[in-house]
This record gives C-alpha cells, structure tokens and sequence, in this order.
C-alpha cells in the first residue's frame, strides 16, 4: 500500500512554528516600542529587515497551514474510497 | 476500542503536543538567563523597585528628615493636590515673565477689555498645541488639567472667543512626528506641521469673522526633538510646502493664512496678532513681510502655556522676557549652520563597524569650525568690525538673507536680549565701581509709563582684540552677556537703582595655543548697559568715537548713534597669565589644555589633514568664513587607533586592590545613614565602602537603568530615575495621576530672572518627592549652537552665561529639596543627528568660554550633584571615557563632588567590558543601562580597575546620602532585595511546561510503541491461527 504523506502533520508543524513566530513578533515589537517610548518615538513591526523577514515566514507558515490542511482533507477523501472497496473485497 | 486507542495514540500529533512544550519549556529555562541578565531593563518597564527598606527596631532612634515637602496634611501624609496647585502657580508666574514681546503696534496688545477675538490655527486647540517639545523630555500633558484656550481667554469675562471658528478646528493632533522616514536611521526624526487651507477656515467660519473682529489672533507652533533636529529637508512634504525649504519658515497654508488675515485687517480685523509657539527661533524673513501688528514669543509654557498668553495678552501681566538667541531673517546667516547636519568621513580605515540598531555611530563627525562665533558673538563682533572697518567684514562672505556686502541690518531682525514690554522705561545713572576683583554696575531703572512693569538689567563687557590675540589665534567675542538682574514690579514713575556685580574673572580668556591656559590680558576692556546685545555694544562704540555716519545701526536696523554714557572703559595695565591659570576651588590645580585631540589643528590623527579647518577668525571674515562643511576622513593610524572601543588601560602604580564584603569599622557594621553629615574625604568612608562586595560594586555602577541599584551590605537604598529637564515623565504623585509640565528650558532662561527658576525648580523637587523620584535626567544645558538643534527646547541659550546662571537657579531649587540632578549633556552634544559615538572637533577656547562654561557656574558655585556625560565622542574619544573632561575639568579644576552617569548606554563603544573598564577610571560612574552583561567581568583582580569601581561606588554613595531619599530612614533601617515577582512566575512555568513536556513525550514515545506492539501481537494471533 502506498504510504499516506501526513499532510496534517506538516499542518500542525506549520501551526506550532507560525504561534511561536508570532508570539515572538510581539514581543519583539513591544520590546522595541518600549525602547523607543524612552524618546518619544515608536516602533514599527517592519522597523528592522529581520522584523520583515519574520514577518514573510509567518505568513508562509500561516499558508502553509491552509496548504497542508486542504491537502490533508483531499488526501483522505482520495483515500476513503479505496478503503471502502477493499473492505467489501475482505469481506 | 482500537479506534479510540489509535485516535488517543495518534503519534502524529503527540508529536506535534511533545514539540510545542519542548519549545516552550526550552523558551523559559533560556528566558530565565536573558532575564535574569536584563532584570533592569524589565525592572524599568514595570515600575518594579526591586529593593526594600526594614526600619529598625530602636524606637527612639533619630530619622532622617533632611528634605520635607512643604505640603503636608494634617496626619503628616503628602498634600498632593496643594502642591501641584503650587507647581501650576510657579509656573504661571514664570510662563508669563519668560513671554517675549516682539512687536507691537498700534497698542494691538493687550487686548481690550470685552474684546471678541477669533483664534486661528490648528495649534489653538488642545491636542495640538506644544506645552512641550518632543523626545524623552516631553511630558505628557493631560489637556483636561487645565482650561482649554478658549475657556482660558473666557475665564474672567474680559474676552469672547470665536465659537464656530473655534470649533472648525479639528481636536486631534494635527502636526506629525515621522520615526525614520528615511527606513534608514531609527535615531532621526522629521516633522510636519498640517496647518488647515485658508479656503477650509474660510468656508467653515468666514461668516463669522465680522462678530468676533475685535482682534485675529494666529499661533503658529514649531517643535523639536531628541534625534530630531530641523534641517531637515521639506521639499518632501508636499502637504506643508514649507517655504525656503526650511522647517522653521512658514508653510504655505500659514502663509496663505496670514495674507488673508492682512487683507481681513481693518475691514473685519482691527488688529492681527501672531503668536510663536516654539523653542527655537524662527525664520523672520518671511514672516516680517506681512504687516502684523503683534507678534508674541511664547515658547513652550507646560501645564502654564494657556495660562500665560491670557496673562499677557489680556495685560494681567506685562511682558517682561527678552530674546535669549539671536532672531535672524534667514537661519543660516549663522556660520554654524555650514556645519551644522550629518556628516559621515569621506574616507575611513579599520573603524568599528557602524551599528545603528544599537546606537552606535562610528563613521560620523561634526566640526565646530565657527570656533566662539555662536549666535550673537558672530552677528555683533562681525557687525562692530565693519564699523570700525576692520577684518575684512564688511566682505561677501557669509551674505545669507542681504545682497551685495554684509550688513547687520539685513541678518539679524531681533539680537540677543531684545524685547518689548507694555511700558516705557528710561535708563540713567550708570556707574561701575571696582570692589576687589569685581566690578558693581549701577544703573537706575525708572518706568516713564502708565503701566507697572519689570525688564531685565543686563550689563555686557568688550574685551581688547590684541596683537597677542592675532598671532597666537585667540578670538574675541564684540560683546559678551556678563551679568544680569530683573527689576521689581515698577509702578509708573517708578524709579529704582540696581546693582550687578560682574566677576573679574569674566575678564580672563582662553589661550587655546600660546600659553595654554587662562589668561588676562593687558589692554582696554568696557562695561556696558543695554536693553540688548546690540544696543550695549553700540554704547561702547559711542564711547570709542564711532556714529551712524560709520553705519552703525540701532537693534531695529535704524541709522542711530549710541550712548556712551552706558559703558565704562576699564584698562588693564599689564598681561597676568598667572591670575587665572589655577583653580579657583583648587588653588594648586594649574589649569591646561585638556582637548587638545578634538582640535584637528593639534590632534596627531589629523596631521594628514590639519587644513580642512579654518577656524572662523574676525582677523580676516572674508578668507575664514567657512564656505562649505568640512569634509573629513578616518585612514590615519593614530585616528583609527583612537576609534576603537578600547585602548588599553592607563595603569595606575599606586592602586590598591579594595577590601570586599568586610566589616572593617572599630563600631561594627556601618551603614549609610550613619554616614550623614560626614565629609567626603572622612576616613568613614573607608570602613563603609569594605562593606561592599564585588557584586554590588559592578551593579551599582554598571545598571543603572532608571535607578541607582540599593546595596543590602551598606543599608543604602535605592533611587528611582525618570526623565526629564521639562517635568517629571511617566511618574506620578499617589493622588495627582498627572503629570506636570513646567515651563521649557529657553522660556524659563527668557525671564531673566533666576529668583523666578529657581522657585520653578524648588517646586519640580517637590514634584519629585511626592512621586518618590529621587533622580532626574535633567536639566539640560547643551548650547544652542545653530537654530535647528532638536533639543533648543529644553536648553537655554546661545548665550554661555545666561545658560550657565539659568542653570544654577535650576540646580539650586531642584537640590534644595534634596534631587540629585543629572546636568546634561556633558558635553559638546549640541545636534541630535548621529550623537550616538559621533566625533565632535572644536578647539580648547571655544570648548571652555562657550560649551563648557553653560556648566560651570552649577559645579563651582551650585555644587551640582549629578552630571550626565554624553553619548558623542570629543574627538576620537567618548565624553565618557574622557579624563580631561570629567576628571580634569570637571573635578581637579571645578571640584565636582557627585556622580557621572551615562546617557542610555547602549551604544557597543560605551558597554564593551574594556570600555567601562577605561571609562571608570576616566572618572564616569554609572551606566545608564538594565543589563547585567558586560560589567567588568575579568576586572576583580585587576587593582586600577577595581580601585577606580570602589571611587565610583564612593560618589554615587555619598551622593545617594545627600538626598531626600534617605528621608525616612535612621541609622538601622536595612535594605533588602525583594525577588520581583515575575521569577516566580517562570519558575511556575517553567514546572508546568517541563510537566507538560514530560508527559507528552511519553505519550510520544506510547503512540510509536503501542501500534507496534499491537501488530506484533496480532502477527503472533494470526500464526498461531
């Protein structure tokens, strides 16, 4: 039988990475606006390239979570069928 | 059953559970080092003081009660509200007196009485108007603290203010701060001002002008900044269209405005009046086109601003402030200004990489190549030569706003200490009598007027420009502010005889290349009285011979001859370059170049390019005007040398590794407060210093973010810290949860009157004292060197003197309450672009007669407390790493007793271990920082360095023991360390992450084994089948 990829799993990865991120761009941006307050001034959540850049992977971890998702729902509608069939084979 | 058991084992997503505790966990146990490391920082951020006072059990014990508030209830607790009502008197009092009249004709000020005026401008409403400049001095006003300005001018009846024009302004803040426009710098700002389309005002509110026609008042406002200065470059911002592409000129809607208003006079508006909101000046080339009748200064008033226009305006209080900068036509007529924005080297070897993120700035430069030329010295002394025809004067060079040749008239518009009044007042019976050293000026002041008033006595001295002079490179100033006293109320017809008494050691020069120290010199000198800078050097030109038919011109550009009655020739008959070549606190302390590396003429790194600076000398103007910035480069060996972050330690043989941790006093465990009254030098303070560990050395000195750390071992407690020269930021009294804005610095330094500061401080102290601030990062006393310093604001002056006694009457009211005041910044931080580790290049005479002597008088005479060092390098040197600046200068020769702190230290020049290693012994004390990392470590055996700590935990001791923050406590009270509570926090979360982390790792490692066991046990059935 041919292995199943775990789409889900690269969906839960995906989330587990992207909530850590984003957590951390928080902070990051409280952080800075903290420092910033000192002399009146604010900070921005693309201040700094490595902000942005943060930013850029979240959304594609945030992507990659719908990707996997949709991935994973076809993948076991595609699968149901097959199952379905050998289980009236079997019996 | 299977089912449940797979979906309960699904390895997938233990996997997925395990990884996301994993990384929490991980997250907390490595969190808790950066914590632990940046506990200062998070200290600050929360409002946690980390330290506790026990009181002792001695029930008769005597507490210290040096500094008590002078608003108390009658149960002993803080009156909190009757002393804010006190610090919003004093600063009325002082908004109103600190307010310049610039003109006023057809007695269009003060309004009448039933008056129905209409205010123009978006910075009429609340939102909008600058109580404050901006950055980290900028204090938050509640607008609803205070009557609004329309309510203020209704408050008493006298006024009635346009409703529908009033409300036609929008309440939000119209004017911009823009962080980093460029996405480049996160240490530079730009402004924009958004003022409303004439057509806007007009359709919402023109069929109201008629009504309320009495008088068109407009304000306009201009702010400045911490890392923002205002030369910037508006050509960018095409809302505002600031005309002559400058920040402190007019934007087009301000000038549309105006014209409208100029044709609206006379059939709508009986009279137009303008209103300047600003801390630094303005532009007057295009604003003097229009025919305005008034034209008020009001700088930046706080909580008082509302409060003193409608003082002076509606005639309450007569003004009586007069200019402390020159008001040119054009703000880069001043020869500063050339060099005067951002420079970086056009050329550099093996410097330090540049690392904006973290303030460091180490390819940048500025040079003070106007050498003393800053503001009125420039304008007057180029204004006296062309009257006499000497230097070149009267040359091309330096024509900014006029044609042809230079001409005073055609720059200047409104010299130093310039101002109107409601009154008139005459001037007679000036007399100068030698009394020691010193010298009594009289003058008798009478009010010819019909309304009381005060003005400002201000006397002025010309030193001689000799031969001397010429060859060894001394500049002398035309005219220099000396002394200065403000008259009492006078009734009209009013007369009364002041005295100023003017030290001789005014007389003495810096001789930067000749004999490298003070000197006096022989030669004619002349004391004069004047309403302003101009008008007293014209009195010594009187004296000297010289008349308008020599072009000399009154204050207002007008052909007119002086008086030489007001000014008093004083010869001195031979040189003495001994008088003044010692200390005046330390009589054995001879006085010597200390900044010979910041002159590029002297510095050894420089050799290969001694000639990109002539220093603007008023032997030649025209050859030595500067024409263009100096362009400088960083390849020398020597430069680059000296622009690394550490050059080695200057070994001192004589240093002695200290005693930690040890009770070594005859009487047992000493702790601070037993200490009280004791001399510096009090051989107790050895006793008490062993006392300390290594540990509470290096944090005592190195974090200080926003508090002077407590040390348990000692029983001192801790000082809580906040900004800023302006009022108190962030912090409030328990029972007034506002702040409070005190009048800024260049408004307090307009009044001319230090009784008047001093009282404005005295109730900042209180301030303090009911918020439990024991230190502030202020006041300032940077000069204003060029216009578009974005601190102006919060500093004082063009003027060294004036700034140096505006700032003594500061330090003297603030440490009467027992603050300790960190005087900033020290020194040569005069522009806000690149000060973080930018290279400043002057020559030792202007340091010393202009930069330096702004702090002199609040060391030598104030015995200050606190000083700030700055964040730029003196040369190729930071300010706090410079031993001529803070061991020489400031304590040999000034006999400073107090701590040096940093700014926000957070630049890699200032925190890398050698450089606070360096740094210490150069005499810096405490680091501006909340980070543990970096604090000397490698140095506890090293004896000139831990030697140079304990002196530094000495100063910061002995000062913290001087303070109002040892009220409270006697000679048992302890002080402990209080674990602020977010370590139990993570520990807590730490458990339950590693519970949590535990646990889905085993059902991990479960939903992995199971399915395998379960098909090995079926593979077993079926063989047996």
């Amino acid at each position: 039988m041919k292995k199943r990829i775990p789409w889900g799993f690269f969906a839960g990865l995906c989330g587990v990475l992207g909530f850590y991120l984003t957590v951390a761009i928080v902070v990051v941006t409280l952080i800075l606006n903290r420092i910033e307050a000192e002399t009146n001034g604010t900070a921005s959540m693309f201040g700094t390239w490595w902000q942005t850049l943060m930013f850029v992977i979240d959304v594609l971890l945030v992507l990659g979570i719908a990707a996997f998702t949709v991935f994973a729902v076809l993948s076991k509608k595609k699968s149901a069928p097959v199952t379905e069939e050998k289980h009236e084979e079997n019996t | 059953m299977k089912k449940i058991l797979k979906l309960i084992f699904n390895k997938y997503i233990w996997t997925l559970v395990t990884l996301f505790f994993t990384i929490a966990f991980v997250i907390f146990v490595v969190g808790e080092s950066v914590v632990r490391e940046n506990e200062g920082n998070i200290n600050y951020a929360l409002g946690i003081n980390p330290y506790d006072t026990v009181m002792g059990g001695e029930e008769d014990e005597e507490v210290i009660n040096d500094f008590p508030s002078e608003f108390l209830k009658d149960d002993g607790s803080f009156d909190d509200v009757a002393m804010r009502a006190n610090s919003m008197a004093v600063s009325k009092v002082a908004a109103s007196e600190g307010a310049v009249l610039l003109w006023n004709k057809n007695d269009a000020l003060p309004l009448k009485a039933n008056s129905k005026i209409s205010l123009f401008g978006v910075s009429t409403k609340p939102a909008t108007y600058l109580y404050t400049g901006h950055g980290s001095g900028r204090v938050s006003v509640t607008a609803s603290d205070f009557p609004d300005l329309k309510a203020q001018f209704e408050s008493e009846g006298k006024f009635t203010v346009n409703p529908t024009l009033w409300n036609s302004y929008p309440n939000a803040t119209a004017w911009q701060v823009l962080s980093n426009p460029n996405g480049d710098d996160n240490h530079y700002r730009e402004f924009t001002v958004n003022e409303k389309s004439w057509r806007d005002v007009n359709n919402a509110a023109g069929s109201s002008f008629a009504q309320y026609g009495d008088a068109a008042i407009y304000i306009i406002s201009r702010t400045g900044a911490e890392d923002g200065d205002t030369w910037f470059d508006t050509s960018k911002n095409t809302n505002d269209n600031h005309l002559d592409n400058n920040y402190l000129d007019l934007t087009a809607n301000e000038k549309a405005t105006l014209t409208a208003l100029q044709q609206l006079k006379g059939s709508t508006f009986n009279s137009l009046i303008l209103v300047l909101n600003t801390g630094t000046p303005m532009q007057m080339k295009n604003i003097s086109q229009f025919d305005i009748d008034a034209c008020l200064w009001a700088g930046m008033g706080g909580n008082a601003s509302f409060a003193a226009l409608y003082n002076v305006m509606s005639g309450k209080v007569n003004p009586s402030g007069r200019l402390v900068d020159t008001y040119a036509y054009d703000g880069n007529s001043a020869p500063s200004s050339v060099n005067t924005g951002a420079f970086e080297f056009s050329e550099y070897g093996s410097l330090p990489d540049e690392n904006r993120g973290t303030n460091t700035y180490n390819h940048a430069y500025i040079v003070y190549e106007e050498g003393i030329y800053v503001g009125y010295r420039y304008y007057e002394t180029r204004y006296a030569d062309c009257v006499a025809g000497e230097g070149k004067a009267n040359g091309t060079a330096g024509v900014v706003n006029g044609k042809g040749t230079w001409s005073y008239k055609d720059e200047v518009k409104f010299p130093f200490g310039y101002g109107l009044s409601y009154t008139e007042f005459s001037y007679s019976g000036f007399k100068v009598e030698k009394k020691g050293d010193n010298y009594n000026v009289s003058v008798t002041v009478t009010n010819d007027g019909s309304v009381a008033g005060k003005t400002p006595v201000q006397i002025y001295l010309q030193k001689p420009y000799t031969g001397y002079d010429k060859q060894t490179g001394i500049e002398k100033s035309a005219i220099e502010l000396v002394g200065y006293t403000k008259t009492d109320l006078l009734q009209p017809k009013e007369s009364k005889t002041y005295t100023v008494t003017v030290k001789g050691s005014e007389f003495k020069t810096y001789d930067s290349y000749g004999k490298k120290t003070y000197i006096l010199e022989a030669g004619d000198y002349y004391l004069s009285f004047g309403t302003d800078a101009h008008d007293a050097l014209n009195n010594i030109l009187a004296r000297k011979g010289y008349t308008k038919a020599n072009g000399m011109v009154n204050s207002l550009g007008e052909a007119a001859d002086g008086n030489a009655n007001f000014s008093q020739l004083i010869q001195i008959k031979s040189n003495d370059f001994e008088k003044y070549a010692y200390s005046a606190v330390n009589s054995n302390y001879k006085i010597t170049n200390q900044f010979d590396d910041a002159d590029i003429t002297l510095y050894a790194g420089t050799a290969d390019q001694k000639n990109i600076v002539k220093y603007l000398s008023r032997f030649d103007w025209q050859g030595t005007y500067p024409d263009s910035p100096v362009v400088m480069k960083a390849r020398n060996r020597v430069f680059v040398k000296d622009m690394q972050y550490s050059k080695g330690i200057e070994v001192n043989p004589d240093a002695v590794l200290p005693t930690y941790g040890t009770v070594t006093s005859p009487y047992g465990k000493l702790s601070l407060a037993m200490l009280k009254g004791v001399d510096y030098d009090s051989p107790y303070w050895d006793d008490l210093l062993n006392q300390l560990t290594w540990d509470e050395t290096v944090t005592l000195a190195g974090v200080g973010n926003h508090i002077i750390s407590a040390c348990p071992s000692v029983s001192s407690p801790a000082v809580i810290a906040y900004d800023g020269p302006a009022g108190l930021r962030e912090k409030t009294p328990k029972d007034v949860k506002t702040s409070m804005a005190f009048p800024s610095g260049v408004l307090l330094a307009s009044c001319w009157n230090d009784k008047v500061v001093e009282d404005v401080c005295k109730a900042f102290g209180h301030e303090l004292i009911h918020a439990g601030v024991g230190e502030i990062y202020g006041t300032g006393a940077g000069m204003h060197r060029s216009v578009y310093g974005g601190r102006n604001w919060e500093y004082f002056s063009e003027d060294p003197y004036i700034s140096g006694q505006t700032l003594l009457a500061e330090v003297k009211g603030l440490q009467s309450k027992g603050a300790i005041v960190n005087i900033k910044h020290f020194a040569l931080n005069d522009q806000e672009i690149y000060r973080c580790g930018g290279t400043t290049w002057a020559n030792e005479q202007s340091i010393r007669e202009i930069y330096l002597k702004a702090f002199e008088a609040a060391v030598v005479e104030g015995h200050a407390n606190g000083v700030m060092s700055s964040l730029n390098r003196i040369g190729c040197t930071w300010a706090g790493k410079s031993k001529g600046l803070l061991t020489e200068v400031l304590r040999n020769e000034w006999g400073f007793v107090g701590l040096v702190e940093t700014d926000a230290a957070s630049g890699r020049y200032m925190s890398t271990i050698d450089a606070r290693a360096e740094a210490v012994i150069a005499g810096n004390d405490l680091w501006l920082r909340g980070s543990t990392n970096e604090l000397w470590q490698g140095y506890e055996k090293n004896a000139t360095v831990a030697q140079a700590l304990r002196e530094s935990a000495h100063r910061i001791l002995y000062t913290v023991l001087n303070s109002f923050v040892m009220d409270g406590m006697t000679t048992s009270t302890t002080t402990v360390y209080v674990t602020p509570w977010y370590y139990a926090l993570l520990t807590k979360l730490q458990i339950a992450m590693g519970v949590l982390m535990g646990v889905s790792f085993m059902m991990t490692v479960a939903s992995f084994v199971l399915p395998l066991l379960i098909n090995k046990k079926r593979r077993n059935d079926n063989e047996e089948k």
